[in-house]
């Protein structure tokens, strides 16, 4: 039970180091750039452009089947936003512990809320692509229904499956420095592993399994089912996604505290 | 007796050494089922006991396993073997104004700190007009660190630093920067918290300021600890060690590097140079000074000379543009910052010939230093034209060295001792 407790106990214990932490990594993102925090919103607008362009209008796939370009764009950027804040906190996770070598060898820190504040900062990126993408569906008239509200919790199992990998990544990325070459290569096959750019429809059934033992397909589909069709998630991927988010969170948390007394030695 | 603030039990120390991050791989994966790592032991069975309000002063040569122990001291790092405890809240300046960001103002830079210290919020924002006034940065606290002199980003990070009110207080060789002003400030600091009950480990090389402000003292000889005694004592140990392995050396004859006559002067360049003084130096770095070294007669590195020893400085210059014309030049200062000696090869008529992209050059600078104990640091800079003020590098603090008194015992008047011939008239 302790050891379960104990990842909680580590947010509200440095709640205030995390709070600085994080304040300084958003304002870091964009303090020096002209156009500040509207990347937040422009990096997916690009790649949203992007996949439209080749998965709809060349590829032509189509959500349903009498839905046109639009439609695709507005699942394609309900299921990328959570998706980009997943690869970016993994992506950083993985050399966090290399970049803050003086925090960790000449100063006592309590280094597991690094990672922590990297998926906090990247999820307050994506809840301001999410603010103008709702803007987008109300003004297409498209407005949400009360699934909305369950969004925050679908958030709050993001952040512990996101938190618990972040843990387990930076750990392993200081024993094994290749991990941070291997996270690039297994974002991009998880990504389009992932029914993003394409609906889960579209999948032959023989491969149906390798979206469902994703995860990443069980919070698109929430996303989507919250914000686009006002219903609530599938139960059933759904409660087993919030298992796996806690299992992990509580593991991460373990084995990062297990190599923590090392870390000095490793860098 | 009063109760302990640290308490060193048997404490050894191993780093792993792997011959290629390969091998820690694979042993990571055999779950150690096969070793591939040698241990290098940096400290053996050390075991010492420091008393609530003591301030400890550790010795040692480079290498003898100082820094790893107020790194365990810390909680940075865990032994290897026996047990390390502190009682209460321990402030470390192992490194000034580690895990400052230089985008962020002095201001939240400090808050961080505090909050990482433990610190409430409120603690913090009640402190930082003391913080502001010691460090003496005035209205610099709310510009972003990466616009303070070198000298306003140790100020401050040390200001903040003694300004959590630690119960144990963690020096290594921090005091040696900063200019003297600054530095009488230190040590004020350190006496009222002493006054007040802090315990201190301190790690310097400056046997004067060690016997000034320490109760005790350690002397460590490669990773064990020699002798724990008071100040006097082991600065006198540690004076005949140094004196004894230099006798040694000489009665051995030639120098031991060398074949015959002297060893050959090759080039290096050392990160640990680079990393040290980034704080300190300017210019174009269309060359750059890799590497200092101050070298006794027989050619080993010293940090601290004899009174009027002749002594080499060593500068090690890659250039990475081409240089038809160039001057290297040194300077020694004292902890005032006078500049008490100093020359270079324009003026001594050595010219540096020219240099292409990817050349080096190490230059030698064969001086007696017959100056008035204490500690100096060394300057050095290469310059484009003698009328001009422009660098390709200019570095402050390259080294800093130890002039230890006369044996003698005669006093020295003024920072510089010239031959006098003194003729007494009786009428």
């Amino acid at each position: 039970m302790a050891t379960m407790l104990a990842p909680f106990r580590v947010l509200i214990a440095h709640r205030q180091a995390i709070q600085i932490f994080v304040n300084r990594d958003i304002r870091g993102r964009y303090i020096n750039s002209a156009l500040g925090v509207w990347w937040a919103v422009i990096q997916p607008l690009a790649l949203l452009a992007l996949y439209t362009f080749v998965f709809s209008s060349i590829m032509s796939i189509k959500w349903t089947e009498s839905a046109g370009a639009g439609e695709f764009a507005l699942y394609a950027f309900c299921g990328l936003l959570p998706w980009l804040a997943m690869s970016d906190a993994l992506t950083r996770s993985s050399s966090i512990l290399l970049d803050q070598t003086p925090l960790i060898k000449k100063v006592v820190f309590p280094t597991e809320i690094l990672p922590v504040h990297l998926v906090l900062s990247a999820l307050i990126v994506e809840i301001v692509g999410l603010a103008v993408f709702l803007v987008v569906v109300i003004i297409g008239g498209r407005l949400p229904g009360w699934s909305l509200l369950i969004l925050p919790f679908v958030m709050a199992l993001q952040f512990l499956f996101m938190t618990g990998v972040a843990w387990l990544l930076s750990t392993l990325a200081l024993y094994l420095r290749d991990v941070r070459q291997v996270v690039g290569l297994v974002l991009t096959l998880w990504m389009f592993l992932t029914p993003i750019v394409y609906p889960a429809s579209l999948v032959p059934a023989r491969f149906r399994w390798v979206l469902d033992i994703n995860p990443m397909t069980a919070i698109v589909g929430a996303y989507r089912a919250a914000l686009l069709d006002d219903r609530m998630p599938a139960p059933v991927p759904f409660a087993l996604f919030a298992v796996i988010a806690l299992v992990l969170f509580v593991s991460g948390h373990w084995l990062f505290m297990r190599t923590k007394p090392t870390f000095a030695d490793l860098l | 007796m009063s109760s302990s603030a640290i308490e060193v039990d048997h404490v050894s120390k191993a780093y792993r050494l792997y011959p290629t991050p390969r091998h820690r791989a694979l042993e990571l994966m055999l779950f150690g089922a096969r070793r591939y790592h040698t241990d290098f032991w940096a400290l053996t069975d050390v075991s010492l006991r420091v008393t609530a309000g003591a301030t400890l002063g550790l010795i040692g040569n480079n290498g003898s396993g100082k820094s790893t122990l107020l790194q365990l001291i810390a909680g940075i790092m865990t032994p290897t073997k026996g047990r390390v405890a502190v009682n209460g809240r321990i402030s470390s300046l192992l490194e000034l104004g580690a895990g400052f960001n230089p985008e962020f103002t002095g201001r939240e830079n400090v808050e961080l700190y505090g909050i990482v210290m433990g610190m409430s919020r409120d603690e913090i924002v009640e402190r930082l007009p003391m913080i502001q006034a010691f460090a003496g940065i005035g209205e610099f606290i709310d510009r972003p660190v990466k616009s303070y002199s070198s000298g306003m980003f140790v100020r401050l990070a040390f200001s903040a630093a003694i300004h959590v009110n630690p119960d144990v207080l963690l020096v290594d060789e921090a005091l040696a920067v900063g200019d003297v002003l600054f530095q009488h400030q230190c040590i004020r600091r350190i006496r009222e918290m002493q006054a007040s009950g802090t315990t201190i480990v301190f790690v310097s090389h400056d046997m004067g300021m060690m016997r000034s402000i320490c109760s005790e003292a350690v002397l460590l000889d490669r990773g064990r600890i020699e002798a724990h005694d008071d100040p006097a004592t082991i600065a006198n140990i540690y004076h005949a060690k140094t004196a004894n392995a230099e006798a040694a050396s000489q009665t051995s004859g030639r120098p031991r590097s060398s074949g015959d006559g002297a060893a050959p002067v090759t080039f290096r360049a050392d990160t640990n140079f680079d990393e040290r003084v980034r704080l300190f130096r300017h210019g174009t770095g269309a060359a750059r000074i890799r590497h200092v070294e101050l070298l006794d007669r027989q050619g080993r590195p010293v940090s601290s000379v004899e009174f009027d020893d002749e002594v080499i400085l060593r500068v090690h210059v890659q250039y990475y543009e081409d240089a038809a014309f160039s001057i290297l030049g040194f300077s020694i200062r004292d902890k005032t910052g006078t500049d008490v000696v100093g020359s270079n090869t324009h003026e001594e008529n050595v010219p540096l010939p020219p240099r292409l992209a990817g050349d080096t050059v190490v230059v030698d600078f064969r001086q007696r230093l017959p100056l008035a104990k204490g500690s100096y640091s060394v300057s050095t800079a290469l310059a484009y034209d003698r009328n001009k003020p422009s660098y390709f590098d200019w570095v402050d603090n390259a080294l800093v060295l130890t002039v230890l008194p006369p044996e003698s015992g005669k006093v020295i008047h003024g920072k510089v001792s010239l031959p006098v011939d003194i003729a007494v008239h009786v009428q």
